[in-house]
């Protein structure tokens, strides 16, 4: 994901954005735990475990600040045990995962960076085995392993501070009373909400999506688990895609199954003769 | 008979009698196979947008019925048919559920929020840890075994 080739470009960009957070700190502005995470996070070469973890927390609390969590221990659980064993096989076992259900009728799963996967009642009713459950699971995993969202927050946030750094620079003339004004008046800590809002309503990058589709269905096989299962729920999915108008604005943001399907054509031709589990009795006696 | 006992014969019931009911139409010409593997022999040759009906799934491949003939296809080569159309084409009774299956498995809805609740505090989240050792156990119980596969490079 991420190149330790510094073309001058970006270094320089990193530079004026670490000039910025100085800026904010000598500024006394009363940045949200958001923007600490962001700005210590911001180095594209040397980011902890610890940092990112904090970032998926903060992120998580904006889009749970809404939220109803599943309070049904069991399946809670039983989400946890499967997502915790399908992590046992990627190149991250060891970070503190995390699986949780939400209490929402909408079919929806998602990551935020650190390990932090969500899924919702919705979803689990539309499945049918544990199995299919997994081949979610895992596609989320992915985005996490790969950081997919942690280097689109990044990038996203580094664009608007460079953006506000030039217009402070312009507005100032070096005047350095204008200082508060500006961060005050653009305030940071709403560009970074917006941006993770952003990015959590508009989806990441197409070929990401097409990634954690493969490598998840890769991360289902290892663990034990019927691959294929997955094509079945991208399969459904896609039987639903015009159910209702707010598919209609929805599949213009994002790729369809159909196409998904379609980017698939390797993945499934490999793993075809697999002979995973489906559990299909397991997943029924657990939901039902 | 228990009612929960009742309620777990009538879901199966209900997902097989779904999944049979389940039609499909192939996205390109694929020949139709005695068995579920690449080196069966061919009952027949099925032209781009067949519709098929589906009746099992046996790893990446469907048993399907087309024309009074049977055979298996690559899973990954069918489209279901949209629910609603199907009612049309073959009178089923309509599939039920609250759930409104569109947004795939990726971001959020369009406000890119989950809402509807008071919030969920992460401290809450801590209380449904599971353990290496936890997971391990569980999938010895469900007889799950770890096998070396490579990713695949698009």
């Amino acid at each position: 994901m991420f190149t330790n080739k510094h073309s001058q470009p970006r270094f320089l960009m990193i530079l004026l954005v670490g000039m910025l957070v100085s800026a904010c700190q000598v500024n006394n502005i009363n940045l949200t735990p958001l923007m600490d995470a962001t700005k210590r996070s911001s180095d594209l070469f040397e980011k902890s475990l610890e940092e990112e973890v904090e970032l998926g927390q903060e992120v998580s609390r904006v889009l749970l600040k809404n939220a109803s969590i599943y309070n049904a221990k069991e399946v809670q659980r039983y989400v946890g045990s499967v997502g915790m064993w399908l992590a046992q096989h990627t190149m991250r076992p060891d970070i503190p995962w995390r699986f949780t259900v939400i209490r929402d009728d909408s079919f929806n799963a998602f990551a935020t960076p650190g390990g932090y996967i969500y899924i919702t009642t919705g979803t689990l009713e539309q499945l049918s085995s544990e199995a299919e459950l997994a081949g979610v699971l895992a596609h989320e995993i992915v985005h996490v392993v790969e950081k997919h969202h942690l280097a689109a927050i990044q990038k996203e946030a580094k664009v608007g501070m460079v953006a506000d750094l030039a217009r402070f620079l312009k507005d100032s003339d070096g005047d350095s009373s204008n200082n508060t004004v500006m961060l005050g008046d653009h305030s940071l800590e709403n560009k970074l909400l917006t941006t993770v809002q952003d990015i959590y309503s508009d989806g990441l990058a197409r070929e990401d999506e097409i990634e954690a589709d493969s490598m998840g269905m890769v991360i289902a096989a290892r663990a034990g688990y019927d691959p294929m299962a997955y094509i079945e729920v991208l399969q459904k999915i896609d039987a639903h895609h015009d159910d209702g108008a707010f598919w209609q604005s929805f599949s213009k943001r994002h790729p369809s199954a159909q196409s998904r399907l379609k980017e698939l054509e390797s993945t499934a031709d490999r793993l075809t003769q697999i002979q995973g589990k489906e559990l299909s009795q397991r997943y029924r006696n657990m939901l039902r | 008979m228990k009612i929960k006992s009742l309620m777990a014969v009538l879901t199966f019931f209900l997902s097989t009698q779904l999944f049979a009911a389940q039609l499909a139409y192939t996205v390109r010409s694929v020949p139709l196979l005695q068995s579920p593997t690449a080196t069966s022999s061919i009952v027949a040759h099925l032209d781009k947008e067949s519709t098929v009906r589906l009746l099992q799934r046996r790893g990446g491949w469907y048993q399907v019925r087309s024309d009074e003939r049977e055979g298996w296809i690559k899973m990954i080569s069918v489209r279901f048919v949209p629910k609603a159309n199907q009612q049309t084409a073959i009178g089923s009774v309509k599939y039920q559920s609250s759930t409104t299956l569109t947004t795939g498995v990726r971001g959020l809805d369009e406000v890119g929020m989950v809402s509807g609740g008071k919030g969920v505090p992460l401290k809450q989240l801590e209380k449904y840890v599971v353990s290496k050792e936890r997971a391990v156990s569980f999938a010895r119980e469900g007889n799950l075994l770890s096998r070396e596969v490579d990713y695949v490079y698009q």
